[in-house]
């Protein structure tokens, strides 16, 4: 099957001399998924978007679009001609255009009445019907991004990118409108990449989540994968709390603790511990770690335990 | 781009209309006078030949026509001072015209040597004082203005005036340098105020009794006495006019005049102009219009002219004055004279 | 397709490209068309000056003369003046708009636009009227020489001659400040200035402490405009006998003959006024920050001033239109109404205002078109490579017109275009290109953020892009700006004077052509003329600047 999406060594160098945004980078994107791309701010996630949608021209490396090239040494694409769908952060509405005309813009050449069914059924798909002649300053924070999404899907782009299209929202605005476009993305089988700072959103919306660190590709997986094997600290950081037992990162929740001896179970001593609500948490110190970190895990069901237990850990299959 | 298209349709026209098919006379000249516009009107209707005019300084007039070069559409240039008149020359602007009139009418004096223009009008630079404040018998020449008696008393306009700078010239060829440097710091620190405004200033200040003498053109005078405003023709009646070295080598003058241009492609009737501003009529015009004096010997004066009297002029071929002319602006640097 | 590489692309891969395949995709033209035609526009503008500056190492005889007499004179009356019209626009400025922005009183809304007329009045013609100044003085001064000798004497007519030379440049120019600053303060957020106040803070606690420090940006913006405006002007300061540099390059030129001398102090100012665009640049930087923020702060009501303190107001703002405007205007209308009944109502240069129409009209609209061009052609392609020459097209601003124009003929010399329409647009254009620049630039950057790469992404092209999306949404940006280059050009006056088709005249080089004959009255009327067209102008102007500043609000 050929890639929807792939990336060969691409890279990109605002100021010569300084750190690329991004370096070498390589990346496969099926179609009809979802990649979540997560990343320190400066990791070059913004960076990459652009240049997938050819706002930006990369300074080495090639782009493959279904199987052709769009970018490389000695052939660029413009973005008009990609057929890609972008989702900006601020919705990038025109402001002097209708709804109806908004997301008519991007619409091929097609007889009127088409175009407007078209748009009365994206719409309705977003639950906006009836919205066709206000202007985007009438709509509130949400419609606004609901209606960025549909413009996007108008043409019915190859690729559709978002770039954080929900951090302006408020929390439980932005969970109803993920829920919302994830399942459109489903239905329409839009192969779609999604930058975000939000964990959450990532590990939601993704079918894959990349996480990037100083313009590589740190980790790609399932979100599965990501959250309870992080390759790294970096990596582990970004989704919650992680704990460092030898080589690998464990997630809290993956960690186990019990009152006698098991074997592959590691030995701590209890620092503290206290009442966190839903769970306790309790804060161990590694007996034969070599690093004397702290690890930090969740007893959903034990009381509090006294300072200096001594306890075993042992990690869950994950 | 239809808006652009719309613009470059728009300037090709307007380029088409002022690009008229018939070749009309074209002068540049540094002559503002509005008399200036009936001469031309006279000269149209006594040869047929139409003439357009581009006034502007007659400096941004010739580095116009060195840009210009062959292109030109200019036929000749005229200029309200001589040493204008050699630079020109000096930069090959002019070619040589071969008139009889012209030699004839002209006196030596006020045209080129070698024949490339010629004056058509000729103004003195002279002094004006304030009869009540000023013994005329105390005035004498340019040169005595140097004393420091005069300190707070004298009136003149910037040195970047060209009279002034010819007037220096003039001085210069008369002593050298040296003498004609310490005469211009003498006369600065003899100045009522820092030097500003034009020749009619320095009259309506003296008038004003802000100062006792300044050095002005014969027709700033004239002018002002024929001024529309009550005003001026008031402050022109309180002062008098002076005539300086007549003791010695005369007054200082200066003319207007006129070459064609080498790049015309019609010299004949830029001549013609030439010799037409020579003639009786427009000769006898400039006393009255722009009270200047006739080049030509033998013209009648206007009544006010014959008022201030017959005067000794310094003989000097005006020719000199581009020679000396740049070197003047060098003393008036040196001697603080703005 | 054929192989061949536009200059642009080979400018960014040309790095270690050894390889050569054939383009698999097409690159449009247009996308190639802008990153080719900017470069080239830019090249076509600053060509004169630079024909002009490949001179300034030829033989300049004259300019050790000129350092060893009179060069440090100019400069320090080039300093002194600047900084002397500076401070007092300044205080004519700053409570003006500090008033009219936050306080309702009697007039305040027409003095909100009314305050910008005079930009209407040319330097050069509020000269003509306010050399009467000095004139009246003169009595006095012969009573101080007769009492106090001539060096008191001496002492006081400098004074005068320069103070009303300060005032009258001060009062036609103030409005470049009062305008940047009426801006500065009517989008400080009012959260601060309300919260100084429940501090308890006095009104003018609150000026000085919060709201002053806050329009520093726009405060030495402003004040930039106005020093550059002083330092290019050479109509009012010959007038009055103060020679700056400006003065110093006509002179070295026309009466030393040597342009390399003149050209080199043109570019000493150049430096100078680079050096000034680098404090403003500096300090827009900052500026862009609290404007973002102070955009969504939304307005608050003005605060009524009534009574004794209304008057007070009043006739803070009444006083700087007065000087720049109102008087100017009574003694032309009096100088024309004597003249009209002098000549009769016949001779009313009409063809003339007909000239400069159409000259300041054509220039505005090709101006802002190429403005437009090189902005947008920027925003396609951030790079250096575009951004240095742009930012060197707009340096025939700071450049006396006069010297652009000797510039524009060595250029145009070449090509024989010298007095046509062309060659006086052209002149124009490379003079006051970046009066378009600057605004377009920011009009851009602040309404269209990412709106175009939307339209791009959305299958747009860069022309299509342009005339759906920017070009809209910049509408009254680009009015503005052709307004404010139809101003400029109507009052400019070097730069026509000699570059003009022959038998073509403008108002402004017939104003000046009588007052050089010191016809006084009879320019009034072409005078007149200039400030009533340049008045309109700036009024449709400010009628779109509030009406748009309305519905941004909503």
């Amino acid at each position: 099957m050929t890639p929807a999406l792939e990336l060969q060594a691409l890279s990109r160098i605002y100021t010569r001399g300084q750190a690329p945004a991004l370096n070498a980078l390589d990346l496969v994107v099926h179609p009809g998924e979802t990649l979540a791309l997560v990343g320190e701010s400066g990791s070059g996630k913004s960076t990459l978007l652009r240049l997938i949608c050819g706002l930006e021209k990369p300074d080495a490396g090639r782009l493959f679009l279904n199987g052709t090239c769009i970018a490389d040494r000695d052939c660029w694409t413009p973005p008009e001609q990609r057929n890609m769908g972008m989702v900006f952060q601020d919705g990038a509405l025109f402001p002097h255009l209708s709804v109806e005309e908004n997301i008519a813009y991007g619409l091929k050449k097609s007889c009127r009445k088409q175009k407007c069914q078209r748009i009365e059924s994206l719409l309705c798909l977003v639950g906006m019907d009836g919205f066709q002649k206000r202007y985007p300053h009438e709509l509130s924070g949400g419609e606004r991004q609901r209606l960025a999404v549909i413009r996007s899907l108008a043409p019915e782009p190859d690729i559709l990118l978002l770039d954080e299209p929900f951090s302006n929202l408020d929390p439980a605005l932005r969970r109803n409108l993920r829920t919302d476009v994830m399942e459109i993305f489903r239905e329409l089988k839009t192969t779609a990449i999604m930058v975000t700072h939000d964990s959450e959103d990532a590990l939601h919306v993704g079918d894959r989540v990349a996480v990037l660190r100083k313009g590589q590709l740190e980790q790609i997986g399932t979100p599965h994968q990501i959250y309870h094997v992080p390759a790294s600290g970096y990596s582990a950081r970004i989704f919650g709390e992680a704990n460092h037992v030898g080589k690998r990162w464990v997630r809290p929740e993956d960690m186990e603790l019990i009152a006698a001896y098991a074997p592959d179970a590691l030995p701590v001593i209890v620092e503290t511990s206290h009442d966190a609500g839903r769970h306790t948490e309790i804060w161990v110190r590694p007996q034969n770690q070599q690093d004397n970190e702290i690890w930090v895990l969740f007893d959903p069901v034990g009381p509090p335990l006294p300072a200096g237990t001594p306890a075993w850990v042992q990690l869950k299959k994950v | 781009m239809h808006i652009k298209r719309a613009i470059y349709t728009t300037l090709f026209s307007f380029a088409f209309l002022f690009s008229q098919a018939a070749e009309p006379l074209v002068i540049y000249s540094h002559r503002h006078y509005q008399a200036d516009e009936d001469i031309y009107k006279a000269f149209t209707e006594q040869t047929g030949i139409e003439v357009q005019v581009l006034k502007a300084g007659a400096n941004e007039l010739m580095e116009r026509l060195k840009a210009e070069g062959e292109t030109s559409k200019a036929d000749l240039l005229l200029t309200s001072d001589a040493g204008r008149l050699g630079e020109a020359k000096a930069l090959g602007l002019f070619t040589r015209i071969d008139s009889e009139i012209l030699t004839q009418q002209v006196p030596e004096a006020y045209r080129d040597p070698d024949g490339t223009w010629y004056g058509f009008s000729m103004r003195a630079r002279v002094l004006v004082y304030a009869p009540d404040r000023v013994d005329v018998a105390g005035l004498s020449s340019y040169e005595a203005l140097a004393d420091a008696a005069w300190r707070g008393r004298i009136l003149a306009r910037s040195s970047n005036n060209i009279y002034n700078q010819s007037l220096l010239a003039s001085l210069i060829a008369a002593h050298g340098k040296a003498e004609a440097l310490t005469w211009a710091t003498a006369v600065r620190k003899n100045m009522a105020r820092p030097p500003q405004g034009s020749d009619r200033d320095q009259i309506r200040a003296v008038a004003a009794g802000l100062g006792d003498v300044a050095i002005v053109n014969t027709y700033y005078l004239g002018l002002l006495l024929n001024s529309p405003e009550p005003k001026d023709r008031a402050a022109a009646q309180k002062v008098k006019i002076f005539f300086p070295n007549q003791s010695g080598r005369g007054t200082h003058v200066n003319i207007s005049g006129g070459g064609v241009l080498a790049a015309s492609k019609q010299k004949a009737n830029a001549q013609k102009f030439l010799e037409f501003m020579v003639s009786e009529d427009i000769q006898k015009s400039f006393p009255g219009n722009t009270y200047e004096y006739p080049v030509v010997e033998g013209i009648e004066w206007s009544a006010l002219q014959k008022s201030w009297g017959k005067f000794k002029r310094d003989p000097l071929n005006l020719a000199q004055l581009y020679e000396d002319g740049k070197e003047a602006v060098r003393l008036f640097n040196l001697a603080g004279w703005e | 397709m054929k192989m061949e590489k536009k200059p642009s692309d080979c400018l960014i891969w040309r790095v270690g490209s050894k390889l050569k395949r054939p383009f698999r995709y097409t690159i449009t033209s247009e996308s190639d068309g802008w990153s080719l035609s900017a470069p080239l526009l830019c090249l076509l503008i600053i060509s004169p000056l630079l024909t002009l500056l490949s001179g300034i190492w030829d033989s300049a005889p004259a300019w050790k003369h000129l350092s060893e007499t009179v060069l440090p004179q100019y400069f320090l009356n080039t300093v002194w003046l600047a900084l002397a019209v500076s401070i007092v626009a300044t205080l004519m400025a700053l409570p003006a708009a500090w008033l009219i922005s936050q306080f309702s009183f009697p007039g305040q809304k027409i003095l909100a636009w009314a305050m910008v007329l005079p930009l209407a009045v040319p330097s050069y013609v509020a000269a003509f009227v306010y050399r009467q100044v000095p004139e009246s003085a003169i009595p006095f001064l012969v009573h101080l020489r007769t009492q106090f000798g001539v060096d008191t004497y001496l002492f006081a007519e400098g004074l005068i001659r320069k103070g009303t030379l300060t005032l009258l440049m001060a009062a036609v120019l103030y409005p470049y400040l009062y305008l940047s600053l009426r801006t500065a303060f009517a989008t400080q957020q009012k959260g601060v200035i309300e919260a100084a106040h429940l501090l308890g803070r006095s009104s003018s606690r609150v000026f000085f402490t919060v709201a002053l420090p806050l329009a520093r940006p726009a405060l030495i913006a402003g004040i930039t405009l106005i020093i550059m405006e002083v330092i290019n002007d050479y109509g009012a300061v010959y007038f009055m006998g103060v020679p700056t540099l400006t003065v110093g390059i006509f002179r070295t030129w026309t009466g030393l003959g040597d342009l390399t001398s003149a050209v080199r102090l043109a570019g000493i100012m150049v430096l100078a006024v680079f050096f000034l665009l680098g404090i403003e640049q500096f300090q827009r930087g900052k500026a862009r920050f609290s404007d973002q923020r102070a955009s969504s702060a939304p307005h608050g009501q003005l605060r009524p001033l009534g009574g004794y303190n209304g008057i007070l107001a009043l006739i803070t703002c009444l006083i700087p239109v007065s000087f720049g405007f109102i008087l100017p205007c009574l003694q032309l209308l009096q100088w024309a109404k004597w003249s009209i009944t002098q000549y009769g109502l016949g001779q009313l240069p009409w063809s003339r205002m007909g000239h400069s129409l159409l000259l300041a009209l054509i220039t505005a609209i090709v101006l802002t078109t190429i403005a437009v061009i090189l902005n947008f052609a920027q925003r396609l392609h951030p790079r250096p490579w575009l951004q240095l020459p742009i930012r060197f097209a707009g340096v025939g601003y700071a450049i006396p017109g006069a010297v652009v124009a000797v510039g524009i003929m060595l250029f145009l010399g070449k090509i024989s275009l010298i007095g046509t329409v062309y060659a006086i647009c052209f002149g124009y254009v490379v003079r006051f290109l970046a009066v378009g620049l600057h605004p377009v630039r920011a009009g851009m950057e602040k309404v269209c953020g990412s709106l175009d790469q939307a339209s791009r992404v959305l299958g747009h092209t860069p022309t299509q892009t342009l005339f759906k999306v920017n070009l809209p949404l910049i509408r009254g940006t680009l009015f503005a700006v052709i307004m404010l280059v139809f101003v400029d050009i109507l009052k400019e006056l070097p730069m026509t004077m000699i570059l003009r088709p022959v038998d073509f005249d403008t108002l402004a080089t017939l104003a000046f052509g009588l007052a050089v004959e010191s016809r006084i009255a009879e320019c009034a009327i072409p005078s007149l003329m200039i400030i009533f067209l340049a008045g309109v102008g700036l009024f449709s102007l400010n009628r779109l600047l509030s009406s748009s500043s309305r519905t941004t609000e909503s």
